[in-house]
């Protein structure tokens, strides 16, 4: 007759693997939020559904140059006429949210670009024909290559850009004086 | 009796959970740019399918999407959610890449290169949205997502910061934030789109280089685009992430 065969270290073993899965569901439980779990197909969609609320609840720091409308409608009405129409009034001026808060009151000025460096590094970005963009082909802005134009129009060369330029519409002082002078011209031939 | 005052207890909760959901609050009522959202009582992911596309040919290399994208999200300096490359290409086939400051500050000065030039042009860069994912299949924790109307998100309050998505990108795009120890990304504006509004940088690109829409939306311009016989790629089709980024007119100098 054959001794039973001492099964103490099998029996430790199961109990500590239990033990160890218990554990994990315990610790797992209190990590894994409740909404966390499969939203739509088996892949990439393992998440927690809260994070999608949390994403909507950031509030837009820029908004539209419609918005600017209701209170600036002198310079909205010139820019969105002109060739600078499809510039965002925040680029230059900063983000709508630094100028009023989500109840619609000012809370701070936003910055003005007057001086001439300013002006010209913010005129530079797009029409600088030095940097060679390729959008010649559709054309779609015109470049200068700054000395050059300068010169050829017979200004001094520190001149800055919103000299001639109105920066809310670019070509109205330079369309204002062309009329004029055509009437000149009209008048002076007329006599 | 009891059942039914809990069941009406459960519907009040729902009820009122509902409404916060789908209220999304705006500073003020202004013209919505991508019609049909915004407004919406119940907002059905499975109803949209947005994409964004780039055309290499009209953006002048500006960077007032780069400075809008900074201001949005105040993200810190150094880093970026989307920054534009100026390509130099010569004769001879040498490319030049560089991106001085991520096109925040624009391309001030030309870049000297000694040999003649055969085309130069600017490529700007964000999130590919990918359809299928790299870095969706790392993160350990779940916390980086696909939606069903396609954008890929971060779960900022799961993310551990272990940067395993940041090296599985195949496009470079992800960083870990510096104040927020998470993983960032461009969005795709999410809280934008879902307002009504377009993504903050293709509000301010002045050329329309960057554009953005609802391929559900047979009037959307992406739609157009699709439909007509303008050249579409995408970046590193190998990869096999399938991204919903397309950008027209690119080069295959490009990476
Ligand atoms: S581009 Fe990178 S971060 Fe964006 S979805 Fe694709 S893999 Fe993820
Ligand atoms: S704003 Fe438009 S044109 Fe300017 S760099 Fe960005 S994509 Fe290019």
């Amino acid at each position: 007759m054959s001794e039973r065969p001492n099964r103490t270290h099998a029996k430790r073993i199961v109990l500590g693997l239990i033990l160890l899965i218990v554990l994990g569901a315990v610790v797992r439980s209190l990590l894994v939020p409740d909404d966390f779990g499969n939203h739509g197909s088996l892949f990439y969609k393992f998440y927690r559904k809260g994070a999608i609320q949390d994403e909507l609840s950031r509030s837009p720091r820029h908004l539209t140059n419609a918005s600017c409308e209701s209170c600036h409608p002198w310079e909205y009405q010139l820019q969105s006429h002109s060739k600078h129409r499809t510039l965002s009034c925040e680029f230059c001026h900063g983000p709508w949210a630094d100028h009023v808060n989500a109840q619609g009151q000012v809370i701070g000025a936003l910055p003005n670009p007057t001086d001439k460096q300013a002006i010209k590094a913010l005129c530079l970005r797009c029409h600088n024909r030095a940097i060679r963009a390729r959008p010649r082909d559709p054309k779609v802005i015109k470049t200068v290559l700054l000395p050059d134009h300068l010169r050829q129009k017979h200004v001094r060369e520190d001149h800055a850009c919103d000299q001639c330029h109105l920066v809310h519409a670019p070509l109205y002082y330079i369309n204002q004086m062309k009329a004029i002078w055509q009437n000149l011209l009209k008048g002076a031939t007329g006599e | 009796m009891n059942k039914g005052r809990r069941k009406f207890l459960g519907y009040l909760l729902k009820g009122t959970a509902g409404s916060l959901y789908w209220m999304l609050p705006l500073p003020i009522k202004v013209p919505l740019q991508i019609p049909g959202l915004g407004e919406e009582e119940k907002y059905d992911p499975e109803a949209h399918e947005f994409v964004f596309m780039v055309d290499i040919n009209r953006c002048i290399g500006c960077g007032s999407c780069c400075v809008a994208d900074k201001r949005e999200y105040q993200v810190p300096d150094g880093q970026y959610r989307t920054w534009v490359e100026r390509y130099l290409i010569t004769v001879d086939g040498e490319v030049f890449v560089d991106s001085p400051k991520g096109a925040l500050e624009g391309y001030p000065e030309p870049r000297k290169v000694e040999k003649p030039v055969r085309d130069a042009f600017f490529v700007p860069k964000l999130c590919n949205m990918c359809e299928e994912p790299a870095c969706v299949q790392v993160c350990p924790v779940g916390a980086t997502f696909k939606t069903d109307d396609g954008f890929v998100l971060i779960d900022y309050k799961r993310c551990i910061g272990c940067a395993y998505c940041v090296q599985a990108c195949p496009y470079g795009v992800r960083y870990i934030h510096k104040k927020k120890r998470t993983a960032d990304k461009c969005t795709w504006c999410y809280h934008r789109v879902r307002r009504g509004l377009l993504p903050a940088c293709v509000n301010a690109c002045p050329t329309g280089a960057r554009k953005f829409g609802d391929l559900r939306d047979p009037d959307s311009e992406v739609s157009k685009i699709l439909r007509s016989s303008e050249p579409l790629f995408v970046l590193k089709p190998d990869m096999g992430t399938f991204p919903r980024l397309k950008y027209l007119h690119l080069r295959q100098e490009v990476i």
